[in-house]
């Protein structure tokens, strides 16, 4: 690129992202009228990339590529693992755009839009895009393939064609009240994914999710069932009464780890089944549970007052709502990210999590931080069972849902403990869920989505892992490289690139100007590689 | 690796080497003497008689086989949550060629294999790629729960007796029995003498319809004691999991043994899912683990890492299981006498102690318990489901302080030269 001949020239930011979307809504027009919308698609965004990527060295940035500044753009690691990821992500994100808009708009016109989109953020990605975070989403680019070689293996050795089962689920899993399950599921298994994501930021495996939540569940339709009291106030009441419960509940496993040192994983396995043996003392008929149907006993259902509506969601053309307490998934969602990035207790949970004895010479009271993480981690889980409580059944009886909690570990460890990739995350697993059922009907057994499920969460793990030592002794190289030139060529010492925070599950930079080795860690921090 | 909080208080004195040999059996034996005595006091005979005592070994077995694959595991620095998934491909593998061959010996192979796939997967991702242990495991037992129904609908839809979440009945291994010995002592088991035909009935129960499975059980308890603490490989095996950059600077091969205690590992919990599946019921049941493979590192931290603790672990949770599945509410019912008894045997230990806080919440406790067991007559029978797990809580939040993991265990660690 840089042999095409380029115009002497200084460009500004905001132009050049004006022409390349331009550029990406025009191209995809015009060849709209040739080709299928979506090869049109991404055709376009490619062209939009490459003109991005041509008058990259003309614009001047105010502020920099994620971790690097404007230095990181020229380094091969850049052009190697940045470059594509940017552009596999744009064109992704414009076909996704463009089909979500297809619902509602005519083909020509979501498809020019999805270009304009998949243009603008090949602009903003190739930008802005940080190395780590580049590495996160090249991992899990992976880290699917390497499950899908799986599971096609898997269904191949079964006997089974795999393009046929991944075509039957697609179709099923894109109509629109498929959707809408999706989405309703999702929102449920954000909720306890966030709660256990919460304590992995310290370290600590909250595996009680399950039992925290049911219980509170439990008691909070029981509290919403036999008290009746005037529409808002219902609700809030019920949502405090699961908060809390879900609260006691972990506490006692986090208050066990502080004043006895009792492994948070053996008692809050523990505490799961006595939740078990407590929901199913306390659902039988006499204590706090009525007839609901014939084979089904539950707590009396709670009164319409009480209920949550739902968004119907005609915008994606199904009759079914989705959980009216979507909003509080999202609030949940902001919160954790404000808890964690913006506030001093954030602050000191995560430093908790990468260091105890640092965070102790810090002034950090570990203890006090485990219990809290715990309490809050319970919190946050209490809220699991309240979407499909106050959205759909309205009442807890024999079949309400199970097996949530262990869900949300894995999807806490899909999405790295981000508060987005967690979105994407329960999304995936809902679908896959969902997309399964049609299977049975053709044959073919339903837990090959388990099986991907499984194999994915192993695959991203190991591929993270495995690209983020890479990525982290290219960077040590790279910081090796640059001061061995500048002790040769000036006295000044060089500008140190962040290296990256070590663990760090999300490419946050909010601790700017702290250049970081992780000799200590590394096995082979001294050597010279 | 979990959040480390160490709340170890400092050892000030040492005990004498003589009585500390003999702790651990004056410990069962005072276990023992005081359930007898319960049996008289409160009349529930289930407490002690032999069927409590066959049913305690088979409840007790798969719990103690998945603790020593926790044991062996973590022994090498590796957290092995998987274990509940290595059983489950364990029950799955074991009943399946049991069937196939009609032979349990083939399904015992079978199964330990299966349960040595699981560890072998668990043990890539945590010694070569160095991945967290906890994830590792939690993916391992997602994925042996729908693996195992995925090839259930593949291979058994079409035989009758079977399906989806179950397998047709396995043969079943051979039965021990003692030939005279039982017959002699059953009339002093009958006689409801204190401490005599308690007795009497351990010995009754420990000598008759005892499966193969369960003496090759016991015995691996022995058997791992000597090969880890008797034996260099045992010693070198520990040292990888105490401190690997020492054990590697004396050329110790730290990832071989690794690799080696983790298939160890998943073969142990494969062989307690093989016994589920073909001793404690005759077929392969979905969820027939039922959690046992976190109750068996419950155990293994019960035991401190150590095979006598951990068989005294997997027993307590046998026995009160044995006891709830045989007795239910009433005799659970029993059990709170003899717990309030021992709360304030402590509380006055403590006092001598000079330890005034513990000792009053000790007595004040005590006090509780004997007020429930006075106004009640059993207890709840969906609690009692439950109580195994309850009194493994209460043991592990009343012992957890003297315990000491291996220092290197749940570290992600990689050979330097890399």
């Amino acid at each position: 690129m840089s042999k095409l001949p380029r115009p002497d020239m200084t460009m500004s930011g905001p132009v050049a992202a004006a022409i390349a979307v331009v550029l990406g809504a025009g191209v995809t027009a015009g060849l709209d009228l040739a080709l299928l919308w979506w090869a049109a698609l991404i055709i376009a965004v490619v062209v939009a990339f490459g003109f991005v990527a041509w008058t990259a060295p003309l614009i001047s940035m105010k502020r920099g590529a994620g971790s690097g500044g404007a230095k990181e753009e020229g380094t091969a690691l850049h052009k190697t693992l940045v470059m594509p990821t940017a552009l596999i992500l744009a064109v992704v994100s414009g076909l996704l755009s463009a089909w979500l808009l297809d619902l509602q708009l005519q083909e020509w016109a979501a498809a020019l839009i999805g270009g304009a989109i998949g243009a603008a953020l090949a602009f903003l990605l190739f930008h802005r895009l940080s190395t780590m975070l580049a590495l996160s989403f090249a991992a899990v680019f992976a880290a699917g393939i390497l499950a899908i070689g799986v599971t096609a293996a898997v269904l191949y050795f079964s006997g089974i064609t795999p393009l046929d089962t991944f075509d039957r689920m697609l179709e099923y899993g894109t109509r629109p009240n498929s959707m809408v399950q999706i989405i309703n599921d999702g929102i449920t298994y954000y909720l306890a994914a966030v709660a256990v994501a919460i304590g992995f930021k310290m370290k600590l495996f909250n595996i009680g999710v399950d039992g925290q939540y049911r219980l509170a569940a439990l008691l909070s339709a029981a509290v919403g069932g036999y008290l009746i009291l005037p529409p808002v106030i219902s609700q809030f009441v019920v949502i405090v009464t699961a908060v809390a419960v879900g609260g006691v509940w972990a506490g006692i496993a986090g208050y066990l780890k502080v004043a006895r040192g009792v492994s948070e994983v053996i008692s809050t396995i523990m505490l799961n089944s006595i939740a078990t043996g407590i929901t199913a003392y306390l659902l039988t008929e006499g204590r706090l549970a009525v007839e609901i149907s014939t084979n089904n006993i539950g707590t009396p259902p709670i009164p319409e007052s009480g209920w949550v509506p739902g968004i119907p969601a005609t915008f994606l053309g199904s009759e079914r709502e989705i959980f009216g307490l979507l909003f509080l998934a999202v609030a949940v969602g902001i919160g954790y990210w404000v808890m964690l990035n913006r506030t001093r207790f954030g602050f000191e949970l995560r430093a908790t999590g990468q260091s105890k004895t640092a965070a102790e010479a810090s002034g950090v009271d570990v203890k006090k931080m485990v219990f809290l993480s715990m309490l809050f981690s319970g919190m946050v889980a209490g809220l699991v069972g309240l979407p499909q409580l106050l959205g759909s059944s309205h009442y807890y009886a024999l079949d309400f849902p199970t097996g949530i909690g262990f869900i949300g570990i894995a999807i806490a460890l899909l999405g790295r403990n981000h508060p987005v990739g967690i979105v994407f995350a329960s999304l995936f697993w809902a679908f896959l869920n969902q997309a399964a059922g049609i299977l049975p009907f053709d044959g073919i057994p339903q837990e090959i989505a388990v099986i991907a499920q499984a194999t994915i969460v192993l695959t991203v793990v190991v591929v993270y892992e495995v690209v983020h030592r890479w990525g982290r002794r290219y960077q040590q190289q790279q910081i090796g490289k640059q001061l061995g030139r500048t002790t040769e060529t000036t006295p000044e010492p060089a500008a140190v690139s962040h290296g990256p925070e070590h663990g760090s599950d999300e490419g946050d930079d909010s601790v700017p100007g702290r250049s970081k080795e992780d000799g200590t860690d590394d096995k082979s921090g001294g050597e010279a590689q | 690796m979990s959040q480390e909080l160490n709340v170890m208080e400092p050892v000030t004195k040492r005990r004498p080497k003589g009585w500390a040999r003999w702790r651990v059996l004056t410990l069962l034996m005072a276990v023992f003497v005081s359930l007898a005595g319960l049996r008289v006091i409160t009349g529930q005979d289930m407490l002690t008689d032999a069927g409590t005592v066959r049913t305690t070994l088979t409840f007790a077995v798969p719990i103690g086989l998945a603790g020593l694959g926790g044991l062996w595991a973590e022994r090498a620095g590796i957290i092995n949550i998987g274990l509940e998934g290595m059983m489950i491909f364990g029950t799955w593998f074991g009943a399946y060629f049991a069937w196939s061959f009609d032979n349990p010996w083939i399904g015992l192979i079978a199964g330990t294999m299966g349960g040595m796939l699981g560890g072998l997967m668990h043990a890539v991702a945590t010694v070569t790629f160095a991945v967290d242990h906890i994830v590792s495991g939690v993916a391992i037992n997602i994925l042996a729960l729908g693996a195992m129904r995925y090839m259930s609908i593949l291979i058994y839809s079409d035989i009758p007796g079977a399906g989806a979440a179950q397998s047709p009945v396995a043969p079943s291994f051979p039965t021990l029995n003692v030939p005279w010995l039982p017959e002699a002592l059953a009339p002093v088991a009958q006689s409801g003498i204190f401490l005599v035909s308690d007795l009497a009935s351990l010995v009754i129960g420990l000598t008759t319809r005892m499966s193969a499975l369960t003496l090759i059980a016991i015995l691996l308890v022995p058997i791992t004691y000597l090969v880890l603490w008797r034996t260099t490989f045992g010693l070198r095996l520990r040292s990888v999991g105490e401190n690997p950059d020492a054990a590697e600077s004396l050329g110790v091969p730290v990832y071989t043994l690794k690799y080696i205690a983790v298939v160890v590992s998943g073969g142990l919990a494969g062989m307690g899912g093989v016994f589920l599946a073909i001793v404690a019921s005759q077929i392969y049941q979905e969820g027939q683990t039922g959690g046992r493979g976190y109750i068996g590192l419950a155990a293994m931290i019960f035991g401190n890492w150590r095979p006598g603790g951990l068989a005294m672990g997997a027993g307590l949770f046998g026995y009160t299981d044995a006891l709830q599945v045989r007795g239910g509410g009433a005799a659970i019912h029993a059990l709170l006498l003899l717990l309030a008894v021992v709360l304030l045997v402590v509380a006055v230990w403590q006092v001598r102690k000079d330890r005034k806080g513990i000792a009053i919440a000790g007595f004040l406790t005590a006090v509780v318990l004997l007020l429930w067991y006075f106004s009640t007559d059993s207890l709840p029978r969906e609690l009692a489901t439950y109580s195994p797990h309850i009194a493994t809580l209460l043991v592990l939040s009343l012992a957890s302080q003297r315990l000491r993991a291996p220092a290197g265990v749940g570290k992600q660690w990689r050979a330097s030269r890399s």
